[in-house]
């Protein structure tokens, strides 16, 4: 099977858990992104995958063959680090240079790669810069022309994005994934930035409590989150107990039942949770309650310009709603309105 | 404020007498003690400068140059020679020795493990110099204990002199100049973000690769202050060279010494003596000309 493949991956310090029996697949030419809150292992994954870490168990295997106990340096994976390490000492083209002079790659053809690769980066001019000289988001474009020189099989890149503003970090997430897709090289990145994931992943590994929480396209995780965790780390929700009543019924804390989708899993009476997210639910002028449609009060607005999120309390929950300013209903705190959620918006999470 | 303090400035005298001082004043007054001290040093160099160019006997009113001319004797230049070779080998040696120690100690994990290396490295600066030298002649000396122990196993019927030679001096040099080539290397070498060793890794350097392309390059500064430490520290040695070198090794400060105590030649000793200082302060400079760029550079990016 050719791709990165990672079985019954773990890693222990002592008696503390650092990774979890992790199984994976990654697909050649694609971008995979490690999601997930600090200390949630993300990184030390990434460390075992670069060889900088040792394993504790499990197998590391690339196009079939096992490199789990192979020293970093004979691994052949470009790795750029959340700070960069761009060597002091060297100029921007000697920094680019350098895992080709590690070869024993010819003067001539270094430099023809050094070119190749600064003008796909758009910084032949800072050739011979020390790269002390240079802005933020220029090192981190030497700090990835000099991972991708040698041609890895995998480029890893752990948070490289944190050190920028906003900004920035937006422009260069694109940047990044446009890179990756013209070179078509296998790419990891780890980062704790769910848009950051959503912007460049085509599959997104979401990690939690030192373990695998789901594996999927971006969308797929959004939409359709595994589990309680996954829902609650990525994108805003509105998750609240529920218990399931059959027929594709839920009767909510406050008494009133709302109709979602038939899932065939569920046994009647049992405690659920239950994901909306706040730019599904509608709200209108009060009316009573039918349907999927609840009465309930408005209990805080937030409006930032962009959107305005309003929470309203009913049926025993709390629900935040998110709208723009156009749809807007001009709410005050106490106000009563009517809330919609939608059928097919309700996802039924085990709790 | 600024504005207001142009074209008002009677408004602005209140707040300055509140605050009594001025930070510039309040630097001053600080640095008073130490100013004070390096006063009188300098004026001790001072007279010593005044007394190289004076005649023996007549130090403070006579003026000749004769001293200087006595050293450019045979005798002296080799001695001036004997100091910088020595010192600059010293330096050498100790820098090299100190490489692996100081890595090893940037790279301590445990605080407790470190803190035992630190102390054990800087010993040699706790230890009184002449205890330290009399330990050399205890173990190495003609009647010392390695001489008693091969001559003991029948390896050897006479001593072999390991000191009262330039060798033996060398490594009391070293030895006792040892923790000021660690301690700068080893900060330099802390410097060093383990990421740049794992970055230099991940792009295909060997261990010794990382060592030698990245970590050694990366603390050269630390390197050369180092070995600039250990140089001007044994370029006015004494106590070694006198008691490991037994007079058959006249660095310049044993030299300095004999002309006063028993010749009280004190314009020859001074002249010795700014022509030592005024060597190493060269050196020094040379080598902070010839490194400061790379310095900069590296102290740019941090």
């Amino acid at each position: 099977m050719t791709g990165l493949i990672l079985e019954n991956v773990e890693k222990h310090y002592g008696t503390a858990c650092a990774v979890r029996d992790v199984n994976l697949h990654l697909p050649e030419g694609k971008l995979v992104c490690f999601l997930g809150p600090s200390g949630c292992g993300k990184t030390t994954l990434l460390r075992m995958i670069a060889g900088l870490e040792s394993l504790s168990g499990g197998e590391i295997r690339l196009d079939g063959e096992d490199i789990g106990h192979t020293p970093a340096h004979l691994r052949n994976f470009g790795m750029v680090f959340q700070s960069l390490a761009l060597f002091p000492h060297m100029t921007v083209g000697e920094n680019i240079a350098y895992p080709l002079k590690l070869r024993g790659v010819g003067k001539a053809e270094q430099q023809a790669r050094v070119v190749e690769l600064l003008e796909l980066i758009q910084l032949q001019a800072m050739i011979d810069r020390p790269v002390a000289k240079l802005s933020g988001g220029q090192r981190q474009r030497v700090a990835i022309a000099r991972a991708i020189a040698a041609r890895p099989k995998i480029l890893l890149l752990d948070e490289p994005l944190s050190a920028l503003d906003a900004k920035l970090r937006e422009s260069m997430q694109v940047e990044i994934r446009q890179l990756q897709q013209r070179l078509n090289i296998t790419t990891i990145l780890v980062t704790h930035d769910q848009r950051e994931a959503m912007t460049m992943a085509d599959i997104v590994v979401v990690l939690g409590e030192h373990r695998v929480q789901q594996v999927g396209t971006p969308i797929e995780i959004y939409r359709h989150p595994a589990n309680e965790f996954v829902a609650d780390f990525i994108g805003s929700g509105n998750i609240f107990p529920a218990t399931t009543l059959g027929n594709g019924r839920v009767g909510l804390p406050g008494g009133d039942t709302l109709e979602v989708p038939a899932s065939h899993s569920v046994i009647v009476g049992e405690k659920i949770k239950l994901l909306v997210r706040p730019e599904d639910l509608q709200l209108s002028s009060p009316q009573a309650t039918a349907g999927n449609r609840l009465l309930g009060k408005v209990t805080f607005v937030r409006d930032i310009g962009a959107t305005v999120e309003t929470t309203v309390e009913c049926s025993g929950v709390s629900f935040t709603a998110l709208n723009t300013p156009c749809q807007g209903m001009d709410l005050g705190i106490g106000q009563a309105v009517s809330v919609t959620i939608p059928a097919q918006a309700c996802r039924l999470l085990s709790a | 404020m600024e504005h207001q303090a142009l074209t008002h400035p009677q408004s602005v005298a209140p707040m300055r007498s509140r605050r009594s001082l001025s930070p510039t004043a309040r630097a001053w007054f600080f640095l008073s003690p130490s100013m004070l001290f390096l006063g009188v040093l300098i004026a001790a160099s001072l007279l010593v400068l005044r007394m190289s160019v004076g005649t023996k006997g007549a130090e403070w009113s006579g003026f000749s140059l004769a001293s200087y001319g006595q050293l450019l004797e045979p005798y002296y230049l080799k001695s001036l020679l004997l100091t910088l070779r020595l010192a600059l080998i010293s330096a050498v040696i100790a820098v090299l020795l100190a490489i692996p120690v100081a890595y090893t100690m940037s790279r301590l994990a445990s605080p407790l493990l470190r803190r035992v290396f630190l102390a054990a490295v800087l010993l040699p600066l706790l230890v009184n110099l002449l205890l330290q030298s009399y330990g050399w002649l205890v173990i190495l000396g003609p009647a010392g204990m390695l001489n008693q122990a091969l001559i003991g196993l029948g390896l050897i019927k006479r001593p072999i002199m390991l000191l009262y030679n330039q060798n033996g001096v060398l490594m009391g040099l070293v030895q006792t100049a040892f923790p000021l080539a660690v301690l700068p290397i080893a900060s330099a070498m802390r410097g060093v973000a383990r990421s740049y060793e794992e970055a230099a890794a991940t792009l295909g350097a060997s261990r010794f690769q990382v060592f030698r392309q990245v970590v050694l390059p990366m603390s050269l500064p630390g390197i050369i202050t180092g070995a600039t430490l250990v140089f001007a520290y044994n370029a006015s040695s004494f106590v070694v060279p006198l008691l490991l070198g037994g007079r058959r090794v006249p660095m310049l400060a044993v030299m300095v010494h004999d002309q006063i105590a028993p010749l009280m030649n004190w314009p020859a000793a001074s002249a010795a003596g700014v022509v030592l200082i005024v060597t190493t302060l060269l050196i020094m400079t040379l080598s902070e000309y010839f490194t400061g760029r790379r310095r900069r550079m590296l102290e740019a990016s941090q």
